[in-house]
């Protein structure tokens, strides 16, 4: 058997498992080894005992390198504007799930089209039908471009502001970890104690020019020629 | 949302709706009878008719908001006004203003017999099955403004007695209910229009009290919804203007119930203001009266009314959301009252369609959701 073979019979064996609970999906081969699952997609789901419901027509696109990278997916049926305000990429259509190392870390977490459907995409749904009836969204959002990457990296190192971040991003990027240097962080603490595990398990979900280009990013964002960064504060 | 299931929750909060309100023969009864008490007012012998007496509907009533209250024994309340238009806050006090008008009614057997003095106002309680009463409410001219160059037909602001009847207080239910109907004016004329279309009338024939509009029935339905969440808590009860205010300020002339309700619930808190640290929603044609000035010394009205709103939207989304027809009705009972959406349903839909279905679509509980990114 080929390497093709195997990754196609692990497309129909997932395909299989995601029908059996979301029955209005189909599988093909959009182009020769693209594969795409579209139809409708019914959830019902609940955050902090608030129950929300739809059906959404999407269109589920599986990368080349399936399932070492998760699939994107859009919205063909027009119910969700493609702005980023509604976190739609205003050029391809797909949905943000949330920043991209995110995606990726969750979906090898069970890289399989059932969970990146019921651990992501219904999420992803149920927030902005939410936001159609409360104006807000359940569990907030992260901003647009390099603050909301800051954010992001921001939370998940438990840090604040940006220098803290960009330190932990070079160590990342360079993927040396000596368990008895001291934490990049600044928390003068071993690395081993401190941010260590978390920068090894991530190298995992990111090649070093993920972390280059979000590095980039948000050195764009909080240097001085951005004058607006101030301004931008929520 | 599911198309099916919008479609069958539309056509059951209209016909909630339509149960919630008051009829047109109701309606139509109750002019007459408001024109009878007027004409008894003004009749040769009336003491009062010198100062030119007029009874004009006002509040619900006249906005088309009206509301069935929960249980079959209770009646609606149909508001008016009665205006001695010819006397002013300098010739009379409140409480001699009230006894003016009580007199008069009283002289009348008929009214004499059904006639129940209220706070400020006068009760009139009709007992030939029209299933309402009529409070009669006192009024002068409010001198202290300069009246407004509105159309002749409408009335201009008033002066009225106080709760204690020591003071007077100043309204303007005409200006309230022009701006109610301009903000609703697109779907009101194109409402008129389908009926006269399928009356084969002239839309000038059709007058505005037989249709109504989706911010309208959305009104009611929220102030039905209130007086479930708060019939145990009668003293936190959000006002009925205060919903009405916000509700038409939230109003985008959506064409269905549905999504007029939805952009209602998520937009109306935004218009509550703050003015100097204090809450403040203006009454919109008197930027200095404060629909929400109890909300200073009593700081759990405004938490009630907050907490009922996330209520009225968590319940609200989650009925249009259900998958069956049958659980969509189930969910708006618990809301607004089980015998009207039974009685609803059952006009709105066949049993076949009341059949809930079981639901195959799993039910996920998020727990660790990540925050959506824009690139
Ligand atoms: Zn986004
Ligand atoms: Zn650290």
């Amino acid at each position: 058997m080929t390497e093709n073979d195997v990754c196609l019979d692990i497309i129909h064996a997932q395909f299989n498992e995601l029908v059996e609970h979301y029955q209005g999906l189909s599988l093909h081969e959009d182009q020769p080894g693209r594969w795409i699952v579209r139809g409708d997609l019914t959830f019902r789901a609940e955050y902090n005992g608030v129950e929300m419901a739809g059906t959404f027509s999407v269109l589920i696109t599986l990368p080349d390198d399936y399932p070492a990278s998760p699939p994107k997916i859009c919205e063909t049926g027009e119910q969700i504007p493609r702005e980023a305000d509604f976190h739609v990429y205003p050029t391809t259509g797909n949905f943000c799930l949330g920043a991209q190392i995110e995606v990726r870390r969750k979906f090898a977490q069970n890289p399989d089209l059932l969970h990146f459907v019921k651990d992501q995409v219904v999420h992803f749904l149920y927030a902005l039908v939410y936001r159609s009836w409360f104006g807000k969204m359940p569990w907030g959002e992260l901003s647009h471009s390099g603050k909301g990457i800051l954010e992001y990296y921001n939370e998940l190192f438990h840090v604040s502001g940006h220098k803290p971040t960009l330190h932990l991003l070079l160590a990342l990027h360079d993927r040396v970890f000596h368990r008895t240097w001291m934490c990049p962080c600044g928390s003068g603490r071993k690395l081993r104690k401190c941010h260590g595990p978390q920068l090894k398990e991530l190298v995992a979900h990111c090649t070093p020019e993920d972390v280059l280009s979000d590095m980039k990013t948000i050195l764009d964002y909080v240097s001085p020629k951005n004058t607006n960064a101030d301004a931008r504060q929520p | 949302m599911s198309t099916q299931v919008l479609a069958a929750s539309n056509q059951l909060l209209e016909v909630l709706g339509e149960q919630l309100d008051i009829t047109d023969s109701q309606h139509e009864a109750a002019k007459s009878h408001y024109k009878a008490v007027g004409a008894w007012l003004n009749q040769e012998d009336s003491e009062i008719a010198k100062y030119n007496p007029i009874i004009f509907p006002q509040g619900s009533f006249r906005l088309g908001t009206v509301v069935r209250p929960i249980g079959d024994v209770d009646e609606y309340d149909v508001d008016l006004v009665c205006e001695l238009q010819a006397l002013n806050q300098r010739a009379v006090t409140p409480l001699q203003l009230k006894e003016l008008v009580g007199k008069r009614l009283r002289e009348n057997k008929k009214y004499d017999a059904m006639l129940e003095p209220l706070n400020r106002c006068w009760r009139l309680n009709y007992a030939d099955g029209a299933r309402f009463h009529m409070d009669i409410l006192p009024a002068v001219p409010d001198l202290t403004v300069a009246p407004t160059p509105a159309p002749s037909k409408s009335f201009g602001p008033i002066s009225i007695p106080d709760r204690s009847l020591n003071d007077w207080y100043y309204s303007n239910p005409t200006a309230f209910a022009e701006w109610f109907k301009e903000r609703m004016k697109v779907q009101l004329f194109a409402a008129r229009e389908k009926l006269a279309k399928s009356l084969r009338e002239h839309v000038e024939d059709i007058p505005e009290y037989r249709v109504r509009t989706p911010l309208q029935r959305a009104v009611q339905l929220l102030k039905r919804h209130r007086d479930v969440v708060f019939q145990n808590l009668p003293d936190e009860r959000p006002s009925s203007i205060l919903i009405t205010t916000l509700a038409a300020r939230s109003y985008g002339n959506q064409v269905s119930i549905v999504e007029a309700l939805q952009t209602i619930v998520r937009d109306m808190a935004l218009h509550i203001e703050t003015q100097g640290g204090v809450y403040w929603v203006p009454n919109p044609v008197n930027s200095k009266e404060n629909f929400v000035d109890r909300w200073q010394s009593k700081p759990k009205l405004r938490e009630a009314f907050l907490s009922w709103l996330d209520r009225a939207r968590g319940e609200f989304s989650s009925a249009v959301l259900q998958e069956s027809t049958g659980s969509m009705v189930k969910s708006f009972a618990a809301s607004l009252g089980e015998g009207s959406v039974k009685v609803a349903a059952a006009k709105a839909f066949s049993a076949d369609e009341l059949q809930a279905r079981p639901s195959s679509t799993p039910r996920i509980v998020i727990t660790e959701p990540s925050k959506p990114h824009a690139a």
